[in-house]
């Protein structure tokens, strides 16, 4: 029941962002007849162009045949190659998948273990080294961290490669490691951010009358380590899941740094080319991604926290 | 002759860092018998539960023990390694703290929370451990233990929730059983119930029980023995009856007439302090109290005749 509400109110989220999607999209000066035609382009060629696609029309009747295509034929196809949409962005949206995901992954694992140690050695020194390199961590820019990554581990020390993503035929592990560099030049923000989430979190639990009951009757460190994480999470969850959408955003520059064949490269010639669909097209897809990343952490959320689901 | 469960003698507590250590407790001397109930009543900040964590090594990093010895069963606990501690909380010693409504993790089943107490001491096995607990809930009197089993604190009224409480911190038998006001959250009818399940469970299993309040009325009426503590010192022990029908001391005097009765006008302690206090040294209660005169400018030590001790040197 709750979970359908949420699906419900989900797809109304997705259906407003595709409405101002839109609108933006077609807001950007210049018409794309213009970069397809080229400047010689005669008028009668220009109001031919935009006939076809149906853009001498106005806005409403625009937006409401492009939903109307979703179902049966998706995306379209690019007013630039004439490519499927679908095709294109079945080629390029598992490698922002898979860096993203990767990313996340690095994430977890640096910011749940640093920021338990910070909470655990509170005001001591190992918690005052991991402040200042969270500090150092999200101070720098992901961009200018890439180019300073590449320049030591790819090109001084040689162990992965500059640029590209290794394709899986050579192997997992070559494979793993060229998304390392990208996913690290992402990742460092948001283990630096997330790190003292974790810590804020887990001090706050410490210091519940919870935690002193389960102290005084002898539970085992590694018991009362349960109960203090498990009620340590919910917050941090649901700034993981928000940070997931994130990082899809700063995906697409990393990508970029990294020549990557991810959705950046279909993005950012489809907005200098006015391409309408394609931008239309990968921005909903990221938007969807947003979404159903919150929605996964509600549901993490529920599963930890009973009172939710008795709400 | 048995030892008795607990005993103190002389224990001294302080906070804060070496150089600039805080004494609030001075000298604590007590003993609980096995089966026993004693009482230690006074106000905020008489130094009544940092005794009681103090005996459950919980002081935390800024506590510390500085002087004295305390004795379970005999058995010298003034310092333990941490993994002694383990074995002594709930094993021997379990508490009870005041607040039910935060005492219980929310994230867990009251059954779950109660299985872990259950299975950190001589482990059962899970099975057991369950109908263990069920067993306990039932004997805490709670009806249908079953389904409260399953359920999560926040389904629980503030009653219920402290019965779970007693019923975790008696599951492994320790025993010495801590009280640190364990009614003082609940409402009248409910702590009278919570206070005849204590004392049931001190009948039936022989547990010495350290009952902390500040109402004097309601451990009068329950426990067999009180102390009262005033600035970190016990200014007056005795039986119950002693300390309620005749007391000596003017402080405790002050706490019996706090409470207010029918057909008596309301005393309330002196706000502002009576006198400048003589200094280091003298009597703590100097300042406030209507009796004090040049020999309180020396500090009295509990003396009297017999059981009921007195830190005065006006009482008898």
């Amino acid at each position: 029941m709750w979970f359908a509400g949420r699906i419900v109110s989900s797809l109304a989220v997705l259906a407003a962002v595709s409405v101002v999607l839109f609108a933006l999209t077609r807001l950007t000066p210049l018409s794309p007849a213009r970069i397809v035609l080229g400047a010689d382009a005669t008028a009668e060629q220009i109001q031919a162009f935009e006939h076809d696609r149906g853009l001498d029309r106005s806005l409403p009747a625009q937006y409401s045949a492009w939903v109307a295509q979703l179902p049966r034929s998706g995306f379209g196809q690019s007013y630039i190659t004439g490519r499927s949409i679908d095709l294109e962005l079945l080629e390029s949206l598992p490698v922002t998948v898979e860096l993203v995901a990767v990313t996340f992954l690095l994430t977890l694992a640096g910011a749940v273990p640093l920021g338990l140690i910070a909470a655990l050695t509170e005001d001591r020194w190992p918690d005052h080294l991991i402040r200042m390199l969270s500090l150092m961590a999200v101070s720098v820019p992901g961009f200018w961290l890439a180019l300073i990554l590449i320049r030591v581990f790819a090109v001084k020390l040689g162990w992965v490669p500059p640029i590209g993503i290794t394709p899986l035929a050579e192997g997992w592990y070559a494979h793993f490691t060229s998304l390392v560099l990208p996913a690290l030049s992402i990742a460092l923000y948001y283990i630096g951010a997330l790190s003292r989430l974790m810590r804020a979190a887990v001090i706050e639990v410490l210091g519940q009358d919870y935690v002193r009951t389960a102290r005084s009757l002898g539970l085992s460190r590694g018991l009362v380590a349960r109960y203090v994480v498990k009620n340590a999470l919910p917050p941090f969850v649901s700034v993981a899941g928000m940070s997931f959408g994130y990082m899809f955003g700063w995906a697409i520059i990393i990508e970029l740094v990294f020549n990557l064949p991810g959705l950046s490269r279909a993005l950012l010639t489809a907005i200098t080319q006015r391409d309408y669909p394609m931008i239309q097209a990968t921005v909903l897809v990221v938007t969807a991604m947003f979404i159903v990343s919150n929605l996964v952490a509600d549901l993490i959320q529920r599963l930890l926290n009973p009172r939710l689901r008795h709400a | 002759m048995t030892a008795p469960a607990l005993s103190l003698s002389d224990l001294s507590v302080a906070f804060g860092p070496e150089i600039a250590a805080r004494k609030v407790v001075h000298g604590v001397t007590l003993q609980v018998m096995a089966g026993e109930k004693l009482a230690i009543v006074g106000e905020s900040g008489s130094g009544k539960s940092v005794t009681a964590l103090a005996v459950m090594h919980q002081l935390g990093r800024a506590g510390r023990i500085v002087g004295g010895s305390m004795r379970l069963d005999g058995e010298d606990i003034t310092s333990l390694p941490e993994s002694a501690c383990h074995e002594l909380r709930g094993r021997k010693v379990a508490m009870i703290f005041q607040d039910p409504m935060t005492a219980l993790n929310p994230a867990f089943t009251v059954g779950r929370q109660l299985v872990d107490a259950i299975r950190s001491h001589d482990d059962p096995g899970r099975k057991a451990a369950w109908s263990e607990a069920e067993q306990l809930l039932a004997k805490v009197g709670i009806d249908d233990p079953r389904r409260r089993s399953g359920q999560y604190p926040h389904e629980l009224s503030g009653g219920m929730r402290q019965r779970v409480l007693i019923a975790m911190a008696i599951a492994c038998r320790p025993r010495l059983l801590i009280a640190d006001e364990p009614t003082t959250a609940l409402d009248v009818t409910v702590q009278a119930q919570v206070v005849a399940l204590l004392r049931d469970i001190c009948a039936s299993s022989g547990i010495a029980l350290l009952f902390i309040s500040h109402n004097l009325d309601l451990v009068a009426e329950f426990c067999d023995r009180i102390a009262v503590m005033y600035r970190g010192r016990i200014v007056e022990s005795g039986s119950a009856e002693a300390i309620f029908s005749a007391p000596r001391h003017p402080y405790t005097r002050l706490l019996l007439d706090a409470v207010p009765r029918p057909g008596r006008p309301l005393r309330t302690a002196a706000p502002a302090p009576l006198a400048e206090s003589p200094g280091e040294g003298a009597c703590d209660y100097f300042s406030r109290c209507r009796l004090a005169d040049a020999d309180c400018h020396v500090r009295p030590a509990l003396r009297g005749a017999g059981t009921h001790l007195s830190a005065c040197w006006r009482s008898a």
